[in-house]
């Protein structure tokens, strides 16, 4: 029971993170039907920048938190910057190509992130300075980090007022007009590039936020750790039902838990042939068994709201 | 001195083919302020195609249109929607998932000036304006008649109050021009009569209509004015009694040999 709860804490905190990558896909995909496969490189663009400031800033003896939220300031201008850039250099060009090229572009464009991201931050793992003094909390056995809370807390946050921003706004339901008709929503006087760019960008700094939980998470960077994350949050996402911003959100929780559980138990359950090293084989797992037997998502319908 | 009142609206020579086929070969014709036109014509005759270019869905290969006595910018439809022409479509297009209300909040975005940051930090004038749109989109479906459904998904209205909706809508940009593309198709006598009142409530209010329709009968009584299109060029234009008696309508409508 202790390594259930154990896990599930872990799970919960590793899936805020997940979800707030998978937002950035689904959001994307719900107004440009695209899978936006660089979307991981941005993360790991923050993290980067982040753990850059981070690391200029460590010596001065500034409190941990103060340095953090600097880091997280430079990050999410830069990452929202490169999500607009994106969009208008990769994909606009290519709005009425037929779907596999935008698709390409996307991969193509992860992969020239990655090595220009290598040749600014060099091939080797870039360490978390140790800036945050991080406490614990013994709940019953089951131990609890003031990071893991404030990524929770924060993340949840974020995700309220995502929900709210879509919902409630006239701006959202300029997002939703163009989700679900963008030739209509422009004869209401929505400039729909502009909503497009805008979706970009905001999907861009909560992948900055996310950059910055993972480095400080994991206490570790490099330029490669956006693949794994992005495949993760893209899979998330379509556990959630894919254009569903809810469905993003409870597929990263989902895909969290499981993941965690999975490492927590695959030891026991194979007797020590497979260890936790293997988690991440559970996240695939999902995705496929997602596509062969529930192939919307969770929260997807065929008539589903996108965005 | 003579007091003319300049048009509405002016084309100027259309045109607009796609690959071999044109669609459009220089239509021209103006409408007046608060008078209901009508466009009709056979099928395929380039009606909607010129519906498209009006509302800069289409960008026209050559030809240009002034709009209260300013040219319209071409291929560019929320500028267009800015200016004051709105439309509906053959097949309805209404963002069939959003509540019938926030469609209507929708075509009020045309006249919303609330920034990024506005909707962002919630101010106390994007709250302000928010109540506005709100207001005005109740007034609209009460003015077409459908209030008791604002809450209703738009998708599950009936075909005749989806058609209202997308009026509501329209008239929510503030058009000074509003463009109805068969609003009567697949409605019964009894709907198709409150359509033609609720059309010339809107023009009683000062808004100017454009209307594609088949049957001619019902156009003939509406419209103040009738141009008929055929093979993407304007054929003719006048009162009703002028066109229904002009022998190339015939023509074009029933044939060579029928006038």
């Amino acid at each position: 029971m202790e390594t259930f709860l154990q896990q599930l804490v872990n799970g919960l905190t590793l899936g805020s993170i997940y979800a707030l990558v998978a937002l950035g896909y689904t959001m994307v995909y719900g107004i440009l039907e695209l899978i936006n496969f660089a979307h991981g490189e941005v993360v790991m663009v923050g993290a980067l920048v982040a753990l850059s400031v981070i690391g200029a800033l460590s010596h001065l003896g500034l409190p941990g938190p103060v340095v953090l939220l600097l880091g997280l300031t430079v990050a999410a201008p830069v990452c929202m910057a490169l999500g607009f850039v994106i969009e208008r250099v990769a994909y606009r060009p290519l709005r009425r190509a037929p779907k596999l090229a935008p698709l390409i572009t996307a991969i193509g464009l992860s992969i020239s992130l990655q090595q220009i991201a290598a040749l600014i931050w060099g091939r080797n793992y870039i360490s978390f300075p140790a800036v945050l003094s991080i406490d614990s909390y013994n709940l019953g056995g089951v131990i609890i980090t003031s990071l893991q809370l404030t990524i929770m807390g924060l993340a949840a946050l974020i995700m309220a007022g995502l929900l709210m921003l879509v919902q409630k706004t006239s701006l959202g339901r300029a997002m939703r007009a163009t989700a679900q008709n963008p030739a209509v929503a422009q004869l209401m006087g929505v400039n729909t590039d502009q909503i497009i760019s805008f979706t970009f960008v905001i999907g861009s700094a909560l992948a900055a936020v996310a950059g910055v939980m993972v480095a400080a998470y994991y206490s570790v960077g490099n330029y490669t750790m956006g693949f794994m994350l992005g495949l993760k949050a893209f899979t998330a996402a379509v556990l959630g039902g894919i254009g569903h911003l809810k469905g993003a959100m409870l597929g990263g929780l989902l895909l969290g838990v499981v993941e965690a559980l999975a490492a927590g138990y695959m030891g026991d359950f194979t007797g020590g042939v497979f260890g936790s090293n293997y988690k991440d084989v559970f996240a695939f797992l999902v995705l496929i068994a997602v596509l062969v037997f529930h192939p919307n998502g969770l929260l997807g319908s065929r008539a589903r709201e996108k965005v | 001195m003579s007091s003319v009142v300049k048009p509405l609206l002016q084309a100027f020579d259309i045109h607009k083919s796609f690959g071999g086929l044109k669609a459009l070969g220089g239509v021209s014709l103006s409408l007046e302020q608060a008078s209901i036109t009508g466009l009709i014509g056979p099928n395929g005759a380039g009606k909607t195609t010129f519906f498209n270019v009006l509302t800069g869905i289409y960008k026209p290969d050559a030809g240009h249109t002034e709009f209260r006595g300013q040219t319209l910018p071409a291929g560019l439809p929320h500028l267009v929607a800015a200016r004051g022409i709105a439309r509906t479509f053959q097949n309805i297009r209404l963002f069939a998932n959003m509540t019938v209300l926030e469609n209507v909040m929708v075509g009020r975005h045309v006249r919303t000036s609330a920034g990024v940051l506005g909707a962002i930090f919630k101010t106390a004038a994007t709250r302000r304006e928010e109540m506005a749109i709100r207001a005005r989109a109740h007034e609209l479906l009460k003015y077409v008649g459908i209030d008791a459904r604002s809450h209703h998904v738009a998708g599950t209205l009936s075909y005749g109050d989806q058609r209202r909706l997308e009026i509501a809508r329209a008239l929510a940009t503030d058009p000074f021009l509003l463009a109805l593309d068969e609003p009567a198709a697949g409605m019964n006598a009894s709907e198709r009569a409150q359509l033609g009142e609720l059309i010339l409530r809107i023009r009683e209010d000062g808004r100017a209509i454009l209307l594609i329709e088949h049957d001619v009968k019902w156009i003939m009584r509406l419209c103040d004015f009738v141009t008929v299109l055929d093979y993407g060029l304007c054929i003719a234009e006048g009162s009703p009694l002028e066109v229904q008696n002009d022998p190339r309508v015939i023509e074009a409508y029933l044939g060579v040999g029928a006038a």
